[in-house]
């Protein structure tokens, strides 16, 4: 199932973005208004949204508040993650989660071959996937034994 | 499978006059997402909340606060959710899912802190049994196509069937 899956299948196309040149302050208001947990860093081209990082509510923690440093201050771009791992769409779901548990990561940005945003791939997004399938598994195993009982009573 | 044995028992507490820099610095130092906020009194610390790294972000950042001049106290978030040392793994489950909350803190029979839990830690522990499953699977596979009897000679105390009818069993008429 997971290595038939691309991550393009499974991605959130509706993904909060903020450019580099954006405060982090301002950042942290999208995080409250959107509900979501981490940002993605682009940079506008005429090409689309070339994905540049991924800011965390975390990065935003470690980074700026425990360091005494004014949020508004700092660009997205200086307090982002510094490496960024990605995803391309067509990549199988069981790469991406081999790469993420490498780079230690739970969210990534999917990418065209351009590097333009596609959608967020999150393990939450996964891990629902695959509940829903055990679930189905189980159903049939209840329905066979309810077959059984109905077919030859 | 219990609680206590999946559950984190290394807990890093911040009292609520502190301010909210200095509980992120104590996040980014002993690398937790969450701490759990107490307050004095006569008889010792007790809990009255938890605070996570988003909470710091969303309450203070996002609102333009300073975390200089905002005590942790009042960012903690309450009430607490609560699962028993000895409750499963689904119970704690259950009490996410009722909460809506990702971490709940474990407490003994005397209602004493024993250690915090997240779901990253259920999902572990869970996937665990999952892979328990697939081995099953597996090996009853290999067992049967290696085609010698290595089923097991019989334990030592094979088990005994109740007298017919004692346990609510169904009589079956030859």
């Amino acid at each position: 199932m997971a290595d038939r899956l691309n991550a393009a299948d499974l991605c959130t196309r509706n993904v909060t973005v903020v450019v580099q040149s954006m405060a982090v302050d301002e950042a942290a208001r999208l995080m409250r208004e959107h509900h979501v947990g981490s940002v993605v860093v682009v940079n506008e081209t005429e090409q689309g949204r070339v994905v540049l990082g991924m800011l965390t509510d975390r990065d935003i923690v470690t980074g700026i508040v425990a360091r005494n440093v004014d949020p508004a201050t700092v660009h997205v771009e200086d307090a982002m993650s510094a490496e960024l791992v990605s995803a391309r769409e067509d990549e199988s779901i069981v790469d991406v989660l081999s790469a993420m548990r490498r780079k230690g990561v739970r969210r990534v940005p999917v990418v065209d071959g351009q590097g333009v945003l596609v959608g967020l791939l999150a393990l939450d997004d996964m891990l629902e996937v695959i509940a829903d399938e055990l679930r189905l598994v189980a159903q049939a195993i209840e329905g066979g034994r309810e077959r059984e009982a109905r077919t030859r009573p | 499978m219990k609680i206590s044995s999946i559950c984190r028992h290394r807990i890093v507490t911040v009292d609520r006059e502190s301010t909210a820099a200095a509980a992120a610095a104590l996040m980014r130092e002993h690398h937790v997402g969450a701490l759990i906020v107490t307050a004095s009194d006569g008889e010792g610390e007790r809990v009255v909340g938890v605070v996570t790294d988003r909470d710091l972000v969303l309450e203070l950042l996002a609102l333009g606060l300073d975390g200089k001049a905002v005590r942790v106290g009042t960012l903690a978030s309450h009430p607490l959710a609560t699962v028993a040392e000895d409750d499963d793994l689904s119970a704690a489950v259950l009490a996410m899912r009722d909460a809506a909350v990702r971490r709940l803190l474990v407490v003994d029979g005397e209602r004493r802190l024993s250690g915090i839990v997240s779901f990253d830690d259920l999902l572990v522990a869970q996937a665990a049994d999952m892979a328990g499953f697939a081995a099953v699977v597996r090996s009853g596979i290999e067992r049967e196509s290696a085609q010698v009897s290595t089923a097991p000679a019989s334990p030592a105390t094979a088990p005994r069937v109740p007298a017919m009818g004692t346990a609510g069993w169904g009589q079956v008429l030859a």
